[in-house]
């Protein structure tokens, strides 16, 4: 009990000592979506790809990881370790931290995670994680994404299934290096990451979803998913933190 | 401000040396969930919190059939414990008849939510108010509860020692106590639990059955996620072309939810038939050969469903299935309730 105390009081005590976090922002990361532009829209037929397929989303759930802002002289200053997003769930929209003062020239993160930590186990135990689960009998670890929906085909509605990973135990994951223009100065910004679904299918390698069927077992596919999903990615525009009424309420 | 409350709190944690919590003036005496190995954190609601006095009254109440109209009925008459808490027949039999759907098994419930099959309660202490009033189920009026209760030989006590600064007895507190009971029932000590300890062997079939399980060939796992073996959604698994049963949709209003239903969990489904939310699979079987081929294909049905012409399994493959589904039961958990 003692060793705690004086591990908090030490803690306190460097808190209290310094004025080196005054330039210290929070930087808040909404993780939103769109199909080549159109805002999306859940469970309605109605998106087209390139490969002329007619589609409609029913789920939309994806991690992100190892998010840092990167400044010019190449530091960097962690978001978070992990992110679960869930199209559905506005709870899981956004994700914020405190950052350094300074001048960043990049949103820097992995989409899934990299092969080395993709082990069962590795993520938080909770259902959003745990839900996102890659079977130890296919390798084990964490589905980087799991995008479903239906389309219509020749003679009736079928559906796709583009599910990605660690397919044959490969690193399918994806490294992505934004630029931006920020400084951080004691204040707050946010900024929206887009995923356009349609580059999934399109971005540049064409991917048919007629008769794709079930794709985690299928490295190639995987590979081609890896390849587009690298181009489906874009910032919106730097904005200062709008403080609303709740926010005004909370600091009282 | 931080420092001083945190070392304020830990001198009131050292003063009060090992002595338990709740011995002290008639508190309830506070319990702690045994979670098991594997399992995510359990979520209790902060104004119901654990107590043994609470649990033991909830169980007297799940058990009792004064909760019903003429006392014939009580929860445990249609969550019966040799069937984890499910009923072998298809629909129960309430005090006015059989109910709409068949009665869901009650094992894991402090990891669920969006209780009952169309999701419609947002809590176990509110699950458990609607059965009371539920005219097929125990047709009885709260106040009548209430009454009886107030005037039982014993209750009035077991309320006061479980909830001692919350009386008088109203319904929220016997929900309460209810869902204090219903939180204790963790099954989580099946042969592969065991298997996965590293304290057994599953045989050969039941090792294809989970290899079956777990590869998109037999494309279980991701509606039935382990640990718990759900996924606490709700899914159109291509029941009927037309829904009789509009499910998750009668809440939501929208189409894409017709026939959705939540997913149960596959621990101990041995013990739980008949299947599905109307009870209309007698054998594990029946529930694999619907999922092989015999699912209805619209635009209502899941996505994980249609997205291949059929499983395509074979019988010693479907076999394999039904022995390892079979792995999941925990005789220990029907035994001990």
């Amino acid at each position: 009990m003692i060793s705690i105390i004086l591990w908090i009081t030490a803690i306190a005590l460097s808190g209290c000592g310094s004025n080196s976090d005054d330039d210290q922002g929070i930087v808040t990361i909404h993780l939103d979506h769109s199909v080549t532009g159109s805002e999306l829209v859940l469970q309605t037929i109605g998106y087209r790809n390139a490969a002329d397929n007619e589609y409609g989303i029913t789920r939309l759930e994806y991690i992100i990881s190892d998010v840092y802002l990167e400044k010019t002289d190449g530091t960097r200053s962690a978001l978070t370790a992990a992110h679960y997003r869930n199209a559905f769930d506005p709870d899981t929209r956004s994700l914020s931290a405190s950052v350094d003062g300074g001048s960043y020239s990049a949103l820097v993160f992995t989409f899934g995670i990299d092969g080395e930590r993709n082990h069962t186990g590795a993520l938080p135990n909770n259902e959003a994680f745990n839900h996102m689960a890659w079977p130890v009998p296919m390798g084990g670890g964490y589905h980087y994404m799991r995008f479903e929906g239906l389309y219509n085909n020749t003679d009736s509605v079928a559906s796709f299934l583009t599910h990605t990973g660690p397919s044959g135990g490969n690193d399918y994951s994806i490294d992505l290096a934004l630029p931006l223009a920020l400084s951080v100065d004691g204040d707050e910004w946010e900024i929206a990451l887009i995923m356009d679904l349609n580059q999934w299918y399109e971005g540049p390698i064409i991917y048919d979803l007629n008769g794709s069927g079930p794709i985690m077992g299928n490295p190639d596919i995987q590979a081609i998913l890896q390849t587009n999903g690298a181009n489906a990615f874009s910032l919106g525009a730097l904005e200062p933190h709008h403080r609303d009424d709740s926010d005004r309420e909370h600091d009282e | 401000m931080l420092l001083f409350i945190l070392l304020s709190l830990a001198l009131v944690a050292c003063s009060n040396g090992d002595k338990s919590l709740g011995t002290n003036s008639g508190q309830p005496t506070p319990y702690a969930l045994n979670i098991p190995p594997r399992f995510p954190p359990a979520t209790i609601p902060p104004d119901n919190a654990l107590s043994v006095e609470g649990i033991d009254l909830g169980r007297q109440l799940f058990h009792d059939p004064i909760l019903s109209a003429d006392s014939t009925i009580a929860c445990a008459s249609c969550h019966l414990a040799s069937a984890a808490f499910s009923d072998p027949l298809p629909r129960s039999r309430g005090i006015a008849g059989t109910t709409r759907r068949n009665s869901m098994p009650l094992f894991n419930l402090a990891w669920s939510s969006d209780f009952f099959w169309d999701g419609r309660s947002p809590s176990l202490e509110d699950q458990a108010l609607h059965p009371v009033e539920d005219v097929i189920e125990m047709g009885e009026q709260w106040d009548n509860v209430i009454n009886k209760l107030e005037r039982h030989p014993r209750y009035p006590a077991l309320f006061a020692r479980a909830f001692g600064d919350h009386l008088p007895i109203g319904k929220e507190l016997v929900a309460q106590a209810i869902a204090q009971f219903e939180r204790t029932l963790i099954s989580a000590d099946s042969r592969y639990d065991r298997w996965l300890r590293g304290e057994l062997e599953l045989t050969v079939e039941e090792r294809a059955g989970f290899n079956l399980f777990f590869t998109e060939q037999g494309d279980c796992f991701h509606c039935h996620v382990d640990p718990l073996f759900t996924d606490n959604e709700f899914h159109n698994n291509g029941l009927d072309m037309a829904p009789p049963d509009s499910g998750l949709a009668a809440l939501s209003g929208r189409r894409s939810d017709i026939g959705k239903f939540k997913t149960p969990s596959l621990r101990n489904i041995e013990y739980t038939g008949p299947y599905m939310h109307d009870g209309r699979f007698d054998t594990l079987e029946e529930v694999v050969e619907h999922y092989n081929a015999g699912f209805a294909r619209n635009s209502l049905t899941d996505p994980l469903l249609l997205i291949r012409p059929s499983l395509d399994l074979n019988p010693a493959q479907k076999a394999a299935l039904v022995a390892f589904l079979k792995t999941l039961s925990d005789a220990s958990f029907i035994a001990d309730q």
